[in-house]
C-alpha cells in the first residue's frame, strides 16, 4: 500500500511545478467561489436594512415636521395642511379583511377538495388553474374590476340595498359600483392562489396513517379533515393566512383602480369610497409637490411596510412551525 | 378492573347514537360547498381571460406593435415603445436580480444549508418576497430618482430586479435541493473542488429546474406597475440610447404597464382600446410562459 | 389485572391439553363473527388476494401471518373498507358480518367503521390531547353529556390498561405519550366507540419489547369481550396471542386452523416451512 503511494507521488513528480501552480489556484477559487455566494446570499438581507435605511430617512422630514398628528388626522389633504394617514389605514384593513372573510374560506374549501375529494389528475388541472390567477397581473385584475365587476356591482348593490340587509346601514349610500366592496372583492381573488395553494399542501403534508385512523373511527371525510386534518395544519393554514393577509395589504394597483380615491374622510359603508395606504401613495404621489408632502408619502410607505413585515414574520413563524411539526424541509 | 365487566360499556348510561344521516348530510354539503369553490376559482380565471382577450383582441395589428402612441386624443397608433421598453427594464432587472439570486440560492443550498446565518437569510428572503411591490417603488425613487432629480429606467430596473431577486432566490434553492446528496458528494469524492463539483455537476443535474425558475422569476416582474409609477414612469417615446431624455438612465421609458393605467382610466374609448391590447399582450406572455415552462418542465420529469 | 391474566389462562390451559381434533370440531361450532367468501382484491390491474375464504371466529384472537408482501394487511383493511380510500384499489367476494355483506353497496361504512375497529402498524394519536383522542369516536358516533363522556372516557382507557398512566396527562397532547403508550391509546380511542371487531394491522412493530409484552397481555384482556385479528410477522406473536391462525402466501390463504394445529403440526408444506424458518 505505502509503495504505491509512493509510486504515484514519484510518478507525479515530473510535473511537479504544475501540480503546485494548480493546487494554490485551487486553494483560492473555493473560498472565493463560497465567498461570492456568501455575498449574493446576503445581497438580500442587505437590501432589506437599505430599504429600511432609506424608507426612515427620507420620511425624516415629516416625521420630525408633523410628529403624531398623521395618526390621529383623517384626512390627506397636503393643500391644506393635513398630512392624515387614518383614510388610508382604515381602507388597507378594511378592503383586507373583507378579502380575507371571502378568501380563506374559499381557499380551504377549494384545498379540501384537491387533497381529499378527486382524482389527483383533476386536482393537479384545477389546482394549476387557480394558482394561474397569481400570475395575473395586479393592474389586470384592477381593469377587470373596473371594466367587469363594478358594473355588476351597480345592478346587485340597488337590490342588496332593498332587502333587509340593506337596512343594516353597511349598504347605504348611492350604489355607484366603485368602492371598499369591489376592491375587497378583487383582493378576495388574488390572495386566493396563495392561501389555497399553500393550505393545500400543508393538508397534504398530514401523515396517511393519521387520516386512515381518522377514517377507521367511521369519520366522515368532512369530519376527519375538519376535526384531524385541520388540527394537524393549523400552523401551516395560519402561516398562509398571514401570508394572504400580508399581500392584501400592501396590493397597490388594483386598489388604486376601485377605491375611488377619497382622501379626506372615512368611508361610511361598504358601498362609499375611500382609499388605502398603497392607493393613496400611488395616487398622490404624482401631485405631491413641496418636499414634505413627499415625505409625509414616504412615511405612509413605511409604515405599510413596517405592518406587511409584522405580518409576513408572523407568517414564517406560523410556517416553521408547521414545518417543524411535519419533518419537513420544503 | 376484573374481567366479567370486560363486555359491555361500564356507563350505566345507555349510548345514544347520533344520526349517520345527518353526518352524511353535512359532509355531502361541504363536499359540494368545496366543488363549488374550486369551480368559482377556475370560473374567474376564465372569465379573466375571456375578457381580457376579447376586449384587447380588436386592438392588435400590426400597427399596434409598429407604432408609438398617439398624441393627444388622436386616433391610431400603437404601443410599440411600450413593449420595447416593458422588455427593456424586465431584462435589466434580470440582468441584477438572476445571478445574485442565483449564487445566493447556490449559498444556502450548497453551503448553509440548516446553519444559523442560511436559516435567517432564507427568512429574510421569505420577508422580502412580501414586501409591497410600491414600496420597492419608493426605494428606487429614494436612492435613484430624488438625488438624480430625474426618472430614469434605471430605476424601474432597479425596483423590478428588488422584486425578482428572493423570487429567484427561494424558487432556486428548490431546485437545488432536489438533486439528489449523492450526487453532491460523489463529485467531491472525485476530488473536484466545491466550486467545480457545483457548477459542473449540481448546477448542470438541476439545469432544467433552474431554467424554470429564471423564467418564472422574470416574468413574475414583467407584469408589474406599481414598481415603475415613480421610477421609470412612463413615455410615449422609443427608447434611444443611454443618458439622453430619452435614454436608458437619463429619462422615463415608456412601458405596457404603466402606460396601460393610464390609457384605462382615461376617458377616450380609443385609448381604453389601446389598454386593453396592451393588457392582452401582458397576459398572453405571462400567463402564456407560465403554462408553456410547466408543460415542459413536467414532460422532463 | 392480575386477576384477569389468570382468568384467561386458566380459561386457555385446558385448550392446549385437548387433543387437535376434537378442539378443531369444537372450534367449528363457534359462532363466527366474520364469514369471509371467495376475496379478490385489486391494486388497479394487480391482483393481490385470490378467491380467499376465512372463518373469524366471535370473541377469539385470530392471526394472519405470513411473508411480508403476501396480503395479510390488504385481507384485514378489507374488513373495514378502509381501501376505499384509495381510487385504484377493489374487492370483490363476499365478507358477511353480522348476516350482511359488507361488501356489498350500501353499506353504512361510518356505521362499519364503528363497529369494526383497526389500530394501525405505527401509533397515529390524532393531534388533540389524550382526552379528546379518546372522546374522538364517542362524540361523533354517540350523544353525550359531559360527565357521560368523561365516564365513557375513563372505562376506555381502563379497559385498555392505559388509565393509570395517563390519569395525570387527559389534558396533554397525545402525540406527548411514548411510543407504547401511544399505541394503547389508539386502541383505547378504537374501543370507546363500542366495537364488536377490533383489527390490528401489524401493531408491535414499531414499538419496544416491553410494550410488545404489555399490548399482548392487554390482546389477551380484551379477546373476553371483542373479536380481535391481528396481523403479525411475528411467529411467536402469533402463537403467544391468537387462539386461530391463517397462513398466507401470494395473496393465498394457504392454510387456516387452531394457532397449536398450525404451529404443532401444519399440513401443507409451505406452513412447515415458513412455520419452521425455513423461508420467510
Amino acid at each position: 500500500m505505502r509503495t504505491r503511494e509512493a509510486d504515484i507521488a514519484g510518478a507525479s513528480g515530473g510535473g511537479r511545478a504544475g501540480a503546485r501552480l494548480r493546487r494554490s489556484h485551487l486553494k483560492l477559487a473555493d473560498p472565493a467561489f463560497r465567498w461570492l455566494t456568501i455575498l449574493c446570499a446576503a445581497a438580500v438581507a442587505l437590501a432589506m436594512i437599505a430599504l429600511t435605511g432609506v424608507l426612515v430617512g427620507n420620511s425624516w422630514l415629516a416625521i420630525t415636521k408633523l410628529g403624531l398628528k398623521p395618526l390621529h388626522t383623517v384626512a390627506w389633504a397636503p393643500s391644506i395642511g393635513s398630512y392624515g394617514a387614518l383614510s388610508s389605514l382604515f381602507g388597507t384593513f378594511v378592503t383586507t379583511l373583507i378579502a380575507m372573510v371571502i378568501a380563506v374560506p374559499l381557499a380551504l374549501a377549494v384545498a379540501l377538495l384537491l387533497v381529499e375529494l378527486v382524482h389527483p389528475v383533476l386536482s393537479r388541472v384545477i389546482g394549476t388553474t387557480i394558482e394561474m390567477l397569481a400570475a395575473i397581473p395586479s393592474i389586470i385584475f384592477g381593469m377587470w374590476g373596473i371594466f367587469v365587476v363594478v358594473p355588476i356591482l351597480q345592478k346587485v348593490e340597488p337590490w342588496i340595498q332593498s332587502t333587509p340587509l340593506g337596512r343594516l346601514g353597511l349598504f347605504s349610500g348611492p350604489p355607484i359600483g366603485i368602492g371598499i366592496l369591489p376592491a375587497g372583492i378583487i383582493l378576495a381573488l388574488m390572495v386566493l392562489p396563495f392561501i389555497t395553494a399553500v393550505s393545500r399542501d400543508v393538508l397534504g403534508m398530514v401523515p396517511t396513517v393519521v387520516k386512515e385512523a381518522g377514517f377507521g373511527m367511521g369519520s366522515t371525510t368532512f369530519e376527519v379533515t375538519r376535526r384531524i386534518s385541520f388540527r394537524y395544519a393549523l400552523s401551516g393554514i395560519a402561516g398562509a393566512v398571514f401570508l394572504g393577509l400580508g399581500r392584501a395589504l400592501g396590493e397597490t394597483m388594483a386598489v388604486a383602480f376601485l377605491l375611488g380615491g377619497v382622501f379626506d374622510r372615512l368611508p361610511h359603508s361598504l358601498l362609499d369610497q375611500g382609499t388605502s395606504i398603497s392607493a393613496t401613495i400611488a395616487l398622490q404621489f404624482g401631485e405631491a409637490t413641496k418636499p414634505l408632502d413627499v415625505s409625509a408619502l414616504i412615511e405612509l410607505g413605511l409604515i405599510l411596510f413596517l405592518i406587511t413585515m409584522v405580518f409576513q414574520l408572523v407568517a414564517q413563524v406560523w410556517l416553521a412551525r408547521a414545518r417543524r411539526m411535519t419533518g419537513s424541509r420544503a | 378492573m376484573s374481567a366479567d365487566t370486560m363486555p359491555g360499556p361500564l356507563s350505566a348510561v345507555p349510548l345514544r347514537p347520533r344520526s349517520v344521516a345527518r353526518r352524511r348530510v353535512v359532509d355531502r354539503l361541504v363536499t359540494s360547498l368545496a366543488w363549488l369553490a374550486a369551480a368559482f376559482g377556475v370560473f374567474i380565471m376564465g372569465w379573466i381571460v375571456v375578457t381580457v382577450v376579447g376586449r384587447g383582441i380588436g386592438a392588435i395589428n400590426w400597427a399596434f406593435f409598429t407604432q408609438s402612441p398617439p398624441a393627444g386624443a388622436d386616433l391610431g397608433g400603437g404601443l410599440g415603445p411600450c413593449i420595447v421598453g416593458t422588455i427593456v427594464l424586465t431584462g435589466f432587472a434580470a440582468v441584477i436580480g438572476i445571478p445574485i439570486g442565483f449564487f445566493g440560492a447556490v449559498y444556502l443550498s450548497e453551503f448553509g444549508r440548516t446553519g444559523r446565518i442560511a436559516t435567517a437569510i432564507r427568512t429574510i428572503t421569505n420577508v422580502v418576497l412580501g414586501v409591497p411591490s410600491i414600496i420597492a417603488g419608493l426605494f428606487a425613487y429614494a436612492i435613484l430618482v430624488k438625488p438624480l432629480h430625474h426618472y430614469s429606467g434605471f430605476a424601474g430596473s432597479v425596483a423590478l430586479a428588488f422584486i425578482m431577486l428572493p423570487v429567484m432566490t427561494r424558487a432556486a434553492e428548490d431546485v437545488l435541493n432536489l438533486v439528489p446528496n449523492e450526487l453532491r458528494e460523489s463529485a467531491l469524492a472525485m476530488g473536484a473542488p466545491r466550486w467545480r463539483a457545483t457548477l459542473g455537476v449540481i448546477v448542470r443535474s438541476a439545469r432544467a429546474g433552474l431554467i424554470t425558475s429564471t423564467i418564472l422569476a422574470v416574468v413574475r416582474v414583467a407584469g408589474e406597475t406599481a414598481p415603475l409609477l415613480f421610477t421609470a414612469l412612463s413615455s410615449p417615446y422609443w427608447l434611444n440610447g443611454l443618458f439622453g431624455p430619452s435614454g436608458f438612465f437619463g429619462g422615463p421609458v415608456a412601458n405596457l404597464t404603466k402606460t396601460i393605467y393610464d390609457y384605462s382610466t382615461s376617458p377616450y374609448q380609443h385609448l381604453q382600446q389601446l389598454a386593453w391590447g396592451g393588457a392582452l399582450v401582458i397576459i398572453v406572455a405571462v400567463l402564456g410562459t407560465n403554462v408553456l415552462v410547466r408543460l415542459v418542465f413536467q414532460r422532463g420529469k | 389485572m392480575t386477576e384477569t391474566t389468570t382468568d384467561r389462562s386458566a380459561a386457555v390451559a385446558p385448550r392446549i391439553e385437548v387433543a387437535t381434533g376434537q378442539r378443531a370440531v369444537e372450534f367449528d361450532a363457534l359462532p363466527s363473527k366474520l364469514s369471509v367468501r371467495g376475496l379478490d382484491f385489486f391494486y388497479g390491474k394487480e391482483q393481490a388476494l385470490f378467491g380467499n375464504t376465512l372463518e373469524i371466529k366471535e370473541k377469539r384472537v385470530t392471526a394472519i401471518i405470513g411473508p411480508s408482501g403476501c396480503g395479510k394487511s390488504t385481507h384485514i383493511r378489507t374488513f373495514n373498507r378502509i381501501y376505499e380510500l384509495y381510487r385504484n384499489q377493489r374487492a370483490t367476494g363476499e365478507i358477511w358480518f353480522d348476516g350482511r355483506n359488507i361488501l356489498a353497496s350500501g353499506t353504512d361504512l361510518l356505521d362499519l367503521r364503528r363497529r369494526i375497529g383497526m389500530i394501525f402498524q405505527k401509533p397515529s394519536p390524532f393531534p388533540m390531547t389524550v382526552f379528546d383522542n379518546i372522546a374522538y369516536g364517542l362524540r361523533l358516533h354517540f350523544k353525550l353529556s359531559r360527565s357521560e363522556l368523561a365516564d365513557h372516557v375513563e372505562d376506555a382507557l381502563k379497559r385498555a390498561a392505559l388509565w393509570d398512566e395517563v390519569k395525570h396527562k387527559l389534558k396533554e397532547p397525545g402525540l406527548a405519550l411514548s411510543g407504547g403508550q401511544q399505541q394503547r391509546l389508539s386502541i383505547a380511542r378504537a374501543i370507546a366507540a363500542e366495537p364488536e371487531v377490533i383489527l390490528m394491522d401489524e401493531p408491535c412493530s414499531a414499538i419496544d419489547p416491553v410494550a410488545t409484552a404489555k399490548i399482548e397481555e392487554l390482546i389477551a384482556q380484551l379477546s373476553s369481550a371483542y373479536t380481535i385479528v391481528i396481523v403479525t410477522h411475528n411467529m411467536q406473536q402469533a402463537a403467544r396471542v391468537s387462539d386461530y391462525t391463517a397462513f398466507f402466501f401470494e395473496g393465498r390463504i394457504v392454510e387456516a386452523g387452531l394457532t397449536t394445529q398450525i404451529f404443532e403440526n401444519p399440513q401443507r408444506k409451505q406452513t412447515e416451512d415458513y412455520i419452521t424458518g425455513r423461508f420467510s
